[in-house]
């Protein structure tokens, strides 16, 4: 990745648009977890309580001690210390900002080297990335004080979220081949195992716990093993996940929607339509699998459902709950409208995402009869959701004893949870 | 006292509301106007940041409160002075915190009220 955006290289009014906002995010999030100020929320949302790492600690938590070595290194460690200064600024050293937009700069480096690769020119704006704890579950665009900028911010614990839900993926996939990204002969016949480890379940429960209940996942569960029978699989679901997510936000400024103040539902079926497009077509071109592709952009949308069915349940119990999103649709709808973008030819490619996805179905199917009752018995035993998804829940969120919003929708899905 | 960094942030209902609130920052005397927009999950979201005295932020929240029929929030714990709206306070309340995170909530306020209670929450002394 490009080091030079860890050392201040971006433009200035750029950094001072990431700073003010994070300041912004985090005085609120202190406001609304009743903590004395932003550093303390800075704490209270960071995946390890650690005001910092040392360049040495940070190439040895990212693996890269056989890898960053010489002038590379000596640059990187020169980059990192230029930073120690500024605790809450977009360029900081703490492990929590230095992981997570490292996170999304490779996603945004790896598309844009994908797109070189076959060469397809992109007019796409190349938004620069930042995070913020939003308290909503995707990313925010933010144009900034000069005009000619974006920023994509992502919600603070979302990479963390995703990173265990891939783990979680692979856990309770069968072992695929490991050619199985570009090979859409195996992917057409690989077959859903119909027992759940049960470690997966309750690695599952521990991530949603913590995001649900603290704002971040995982500060109080164990990391989760990566399983040997899937390790490839885990850093392929991963980074296709990631994938969609920047592709979904970079389409608002791509198709418009920024500019032209569009929103609401048909805005963002038509930003995932354009992000699962450009996955397909950067991975076709490639000669890997675009049904692959497109089932990490359905397991993201399975991501976010588990997420908001979860949260429902830990704000609402057991009633039945009616999605009143004005401007979003809700998970389970968006996988409807994408799954009408699945290859329909009858080929090999259609065999394999139709395998795929009714392979989520099964898999998913189950996990929800076992994680959910599980989410229920958090709340039966005083669990509420954090303060900071406060704004999501009152936003999209409403029990059946109230009437609901929006009852019904076109298509089979009439709002419910 | 010297000039100092605020920050009116709101959701437009139209592009008629920015420009109405952009309107009443130049019109009360502020300088320097830098805009910047969000997009997320709550709609688009508009940010003015500019450079004002005590005296200008008053007439700024007189107007803005004019201006948007609802309460109007003056936080000035952050870096810069933030001014929001707020739809669960009833029209013409303003509530100002101050540094130390004290709130004084002014109801209908005068130029003179509004102005001591800036003052104190900027830690600027007397008026």
């Amino acid at each position: 990745m490009d080091t030079s955006e860890r050392s201040g290289a971006w433009p200035r009014s750029v950094l001072e648009t990431i700073d003010y906002r994070q300041e912004v995010a985090l005085r609120k999030a202190a406001d609304l977890l009743g903590l004395p100020g932003p550093d303390a929320a800075f704490e209270a949302l960071s995946e390890r309580k650690k005001k910092g790492v040392s360049p040495e600690q940070f190439r040895a938590l990212r693996g890269w001690q056989d890898h960053l070595k010489g002038e590379a290194w000596e640059r990187t460690k020169r980059d990192l210390r230029a930073h120690m200064a500024t605790p809450l600024a977009a360029s900081s050293p703490r492990f929590e900002d230095v992981v997570a937009r490292d996170r999304w700069l490779r996603v945004r480096e790896k598309i844009i080297r994908k797109r070189r690769a076959v060469g397809v020119a992109s007019a796409d704006p190349v938004p620069y990335v930042a995070t913020l704890p939003s308290g909503d579950l995707n990313a925010v665009v933010t144009r900034c004080l000069d005009g000619e900028h974006e920023i994509l911010f992502f919600e603070r614990g979302l990479s963390r979220y995703l990173t265990d839900f891939a783990l979680v993926v692979s856990w309770i996939m069968p072992p695929f081949p490991t050619d199985a990204r570009w090979n859409d002969a195996a992917l057409a016949t690989i077959r859903p195992r119909y027992t759940m480890p049960p470690q997966s379940s309750r690695y599952l429960l521990a991530t949603l716990g913590g995001y649900l209940g603290d704002g971040m996942p995982g500060r109080h569960a164990p990391k989760i093993a990566l399983p040997r029978h899937n390790a490839h699989l885990f850093v392929d679901v991963l980074l296709g996940m990631f994938e969609f997510v920047f592709l979904h936000e970079q389409a608002h400024v791509t198709l418009g929607h920024v500019a032209e103040r569009r929103r609401g539902h048909d805005v963002e079926f038509e930003a995932d339509r354009h992000a699962v497009a450009v996955m397909s077509r950067l991975e076709r071109r490639r000669d890997f699998s675009s049904p692959f592709a497109f089932w990490t952009a359905d397991l993201l949308l399975r991501a976010f459902t588990i997420f908001d069915t979860a949260l429902g349940i830990l704000a609402f119990g057991a009633a039945t709950k009616y999605w009143i999103s004005k401007t979003h649709p809700d998970p389970y709808e968006r996988r409807r409208v994408l799954a009408k973008a699945l290859p329909q030819n009858g080929g090999l490619r259609t065999a394999a995402a139709r395998n795929l996805m009714d392979m989520n179905d099964a898999v998913f199917g189950r996990m929800d009869e076992i994680v959910l009752p599980m989410v229920l018995t958090l709340r039966q035993s005083g669990m509420q959701p954090s303060p900071l998804w406060r704004g999501r829940i009152a936003r999209s969120l409403e029990p059946e004893e109230a009437p609901p919003s929006v009852k019904t929708r076109d298509g089979a899905s009439d709002g419910r949870l | 006292m010297e000039d100092f960094e605020i920050d009116v942030t709101f959701s437009p209902a139209d592009e008629a509301e920015e420009r109405d609130a952009e309107a009443a920052l130049k019109a009360a005397g502020a300088g320097k106007i830098r805009r910047m927009e969000e997009y997320g999950l709550s709609g688009l979201e508009i940010a003015f940041l500019a450079i004002v005295s005590v005296q200008t932020l008053v007439n700024i929240v007189i107007r803005l409160s004019r201006l948007w029929s609802t309460g109007v929030v003056v936080d000035a714990r952050g870096s810069k002075v933030r001014t929001t709206r707020s739809t669960d306070l009833p029209s013409g309340t303003v509530i100002v915190i101050g540094k130390d995170g004290d709130q004084i909530k002014i109801d209908n306020p005068q130029e003179v009220s509004l102005q001591d209670a800036v003052r104190g929450a900027l830690g600027a002394g007397g008026s």
